[in-house]
């Protein structure tokens, strides 16, 4: 026990460090709020700050739709859809707009462009513009997309885990 | 979403027991120093109270600062 009663002791102090910092007067906090509702699987996945400053977050919502606004809806997301780009002011305080891209997003990021890239767990990964306002292209493989990055040009890499292999027993060599 | 929550709130939600931090941003945009982060709760950091107590309606935590 004592190891684990001073391994939460050190991260409670490292947190404390951590949010003193960043409260502290080296930045001034802009914003916070919440954006989901009363899903216990809502969450912030990534985050992204375009070239000009608008703030995209992958988010899990679930029916919660953050600033009133009506969500726009890409490829095969629904109006019932949880996994979303919310898109706010660089201060963070106006939701520019909020696009449902499936039934749950795991990972972001943005291209030199600001064109986005979002993993959409098993569904796969989808391309959109730098509003969120069009697709550009989607994959949907038989893995589940997990994290992805994205070179300036959008060369886009994904991990994911291969269900196919994980399924098959034994595993193959 | 509600932009007058306070810095009380935000560092409520990273000092929440059940608090993650899942995402960060950050980037310099017209000189100043952007970031950007949010994670999850699971609830219990203050929404839910003002809503009578009755919900937890809290799960996610973004904070926004500026250097």
């Amino acid at each position: 026990m004592r190891p684990l009663l001073f391994f939460t002791a050190f991260f409670m102090v490292w947190l404390s460090v951590g949010v003193s910092h960043l409260a502290g007067a080296d930045y001034d906090l802009s914003a916070a709020s919440y954006l989901g509702g009363a899903s216990t699987v809502d969450s912030v996945r990534a985050a992204v700050i375009q070239s000009n400053g608008t703030v995209v977050l992958a988010a899990n919502i679930g029916a919660a739709r953050p600033g009133g606004l009506t969500p726009t809806v890409l490829g095969a997301a629904t109006v019932d859809s949880g996994g979303a780009l919310v898109r706010l002011a660089s201060d963070g305080k106006t939701v520019l707009g909020v696009t449902l891209v499936g039934a749950m997003v795991t990972d972001l990021a943005c291209d030199a462009n600001d064109r986005l890239y979002v993993g959409l767990g098993t569904a796969g990964l989808i391309a959109l513009d730098a509003g969120a306002a069009t697709v550009r292209w989607s994959k949907a493989p038989s893995y589940t997309v997990l994290r992805l990055d994205v070179g300036p040009t959008g060369t886009c890499a994904a991990l994911a885990t291969l269900r196919q292999l994980l399924d098959r027993q034994p595993l193959p060599r | 979403m509600n932009p007058d929550l306070t810095k009380r709130l935000y560092c409520t939600a990273l000092t929440n027991t059940a608090a993650i931090t899942r995402a960060i941003a950050a980037r310099e945009v017209a000189g100043r120093t952007v970031i950007a982060f949010g994670g999850e709760t699971g609830g219990g950091c203050g929404a839910g109270g003002a809503a009578g107590g009755l919900v937890l309606l809290l799960v996610l935590g973004l904070g926004i600062c500026r250097k």
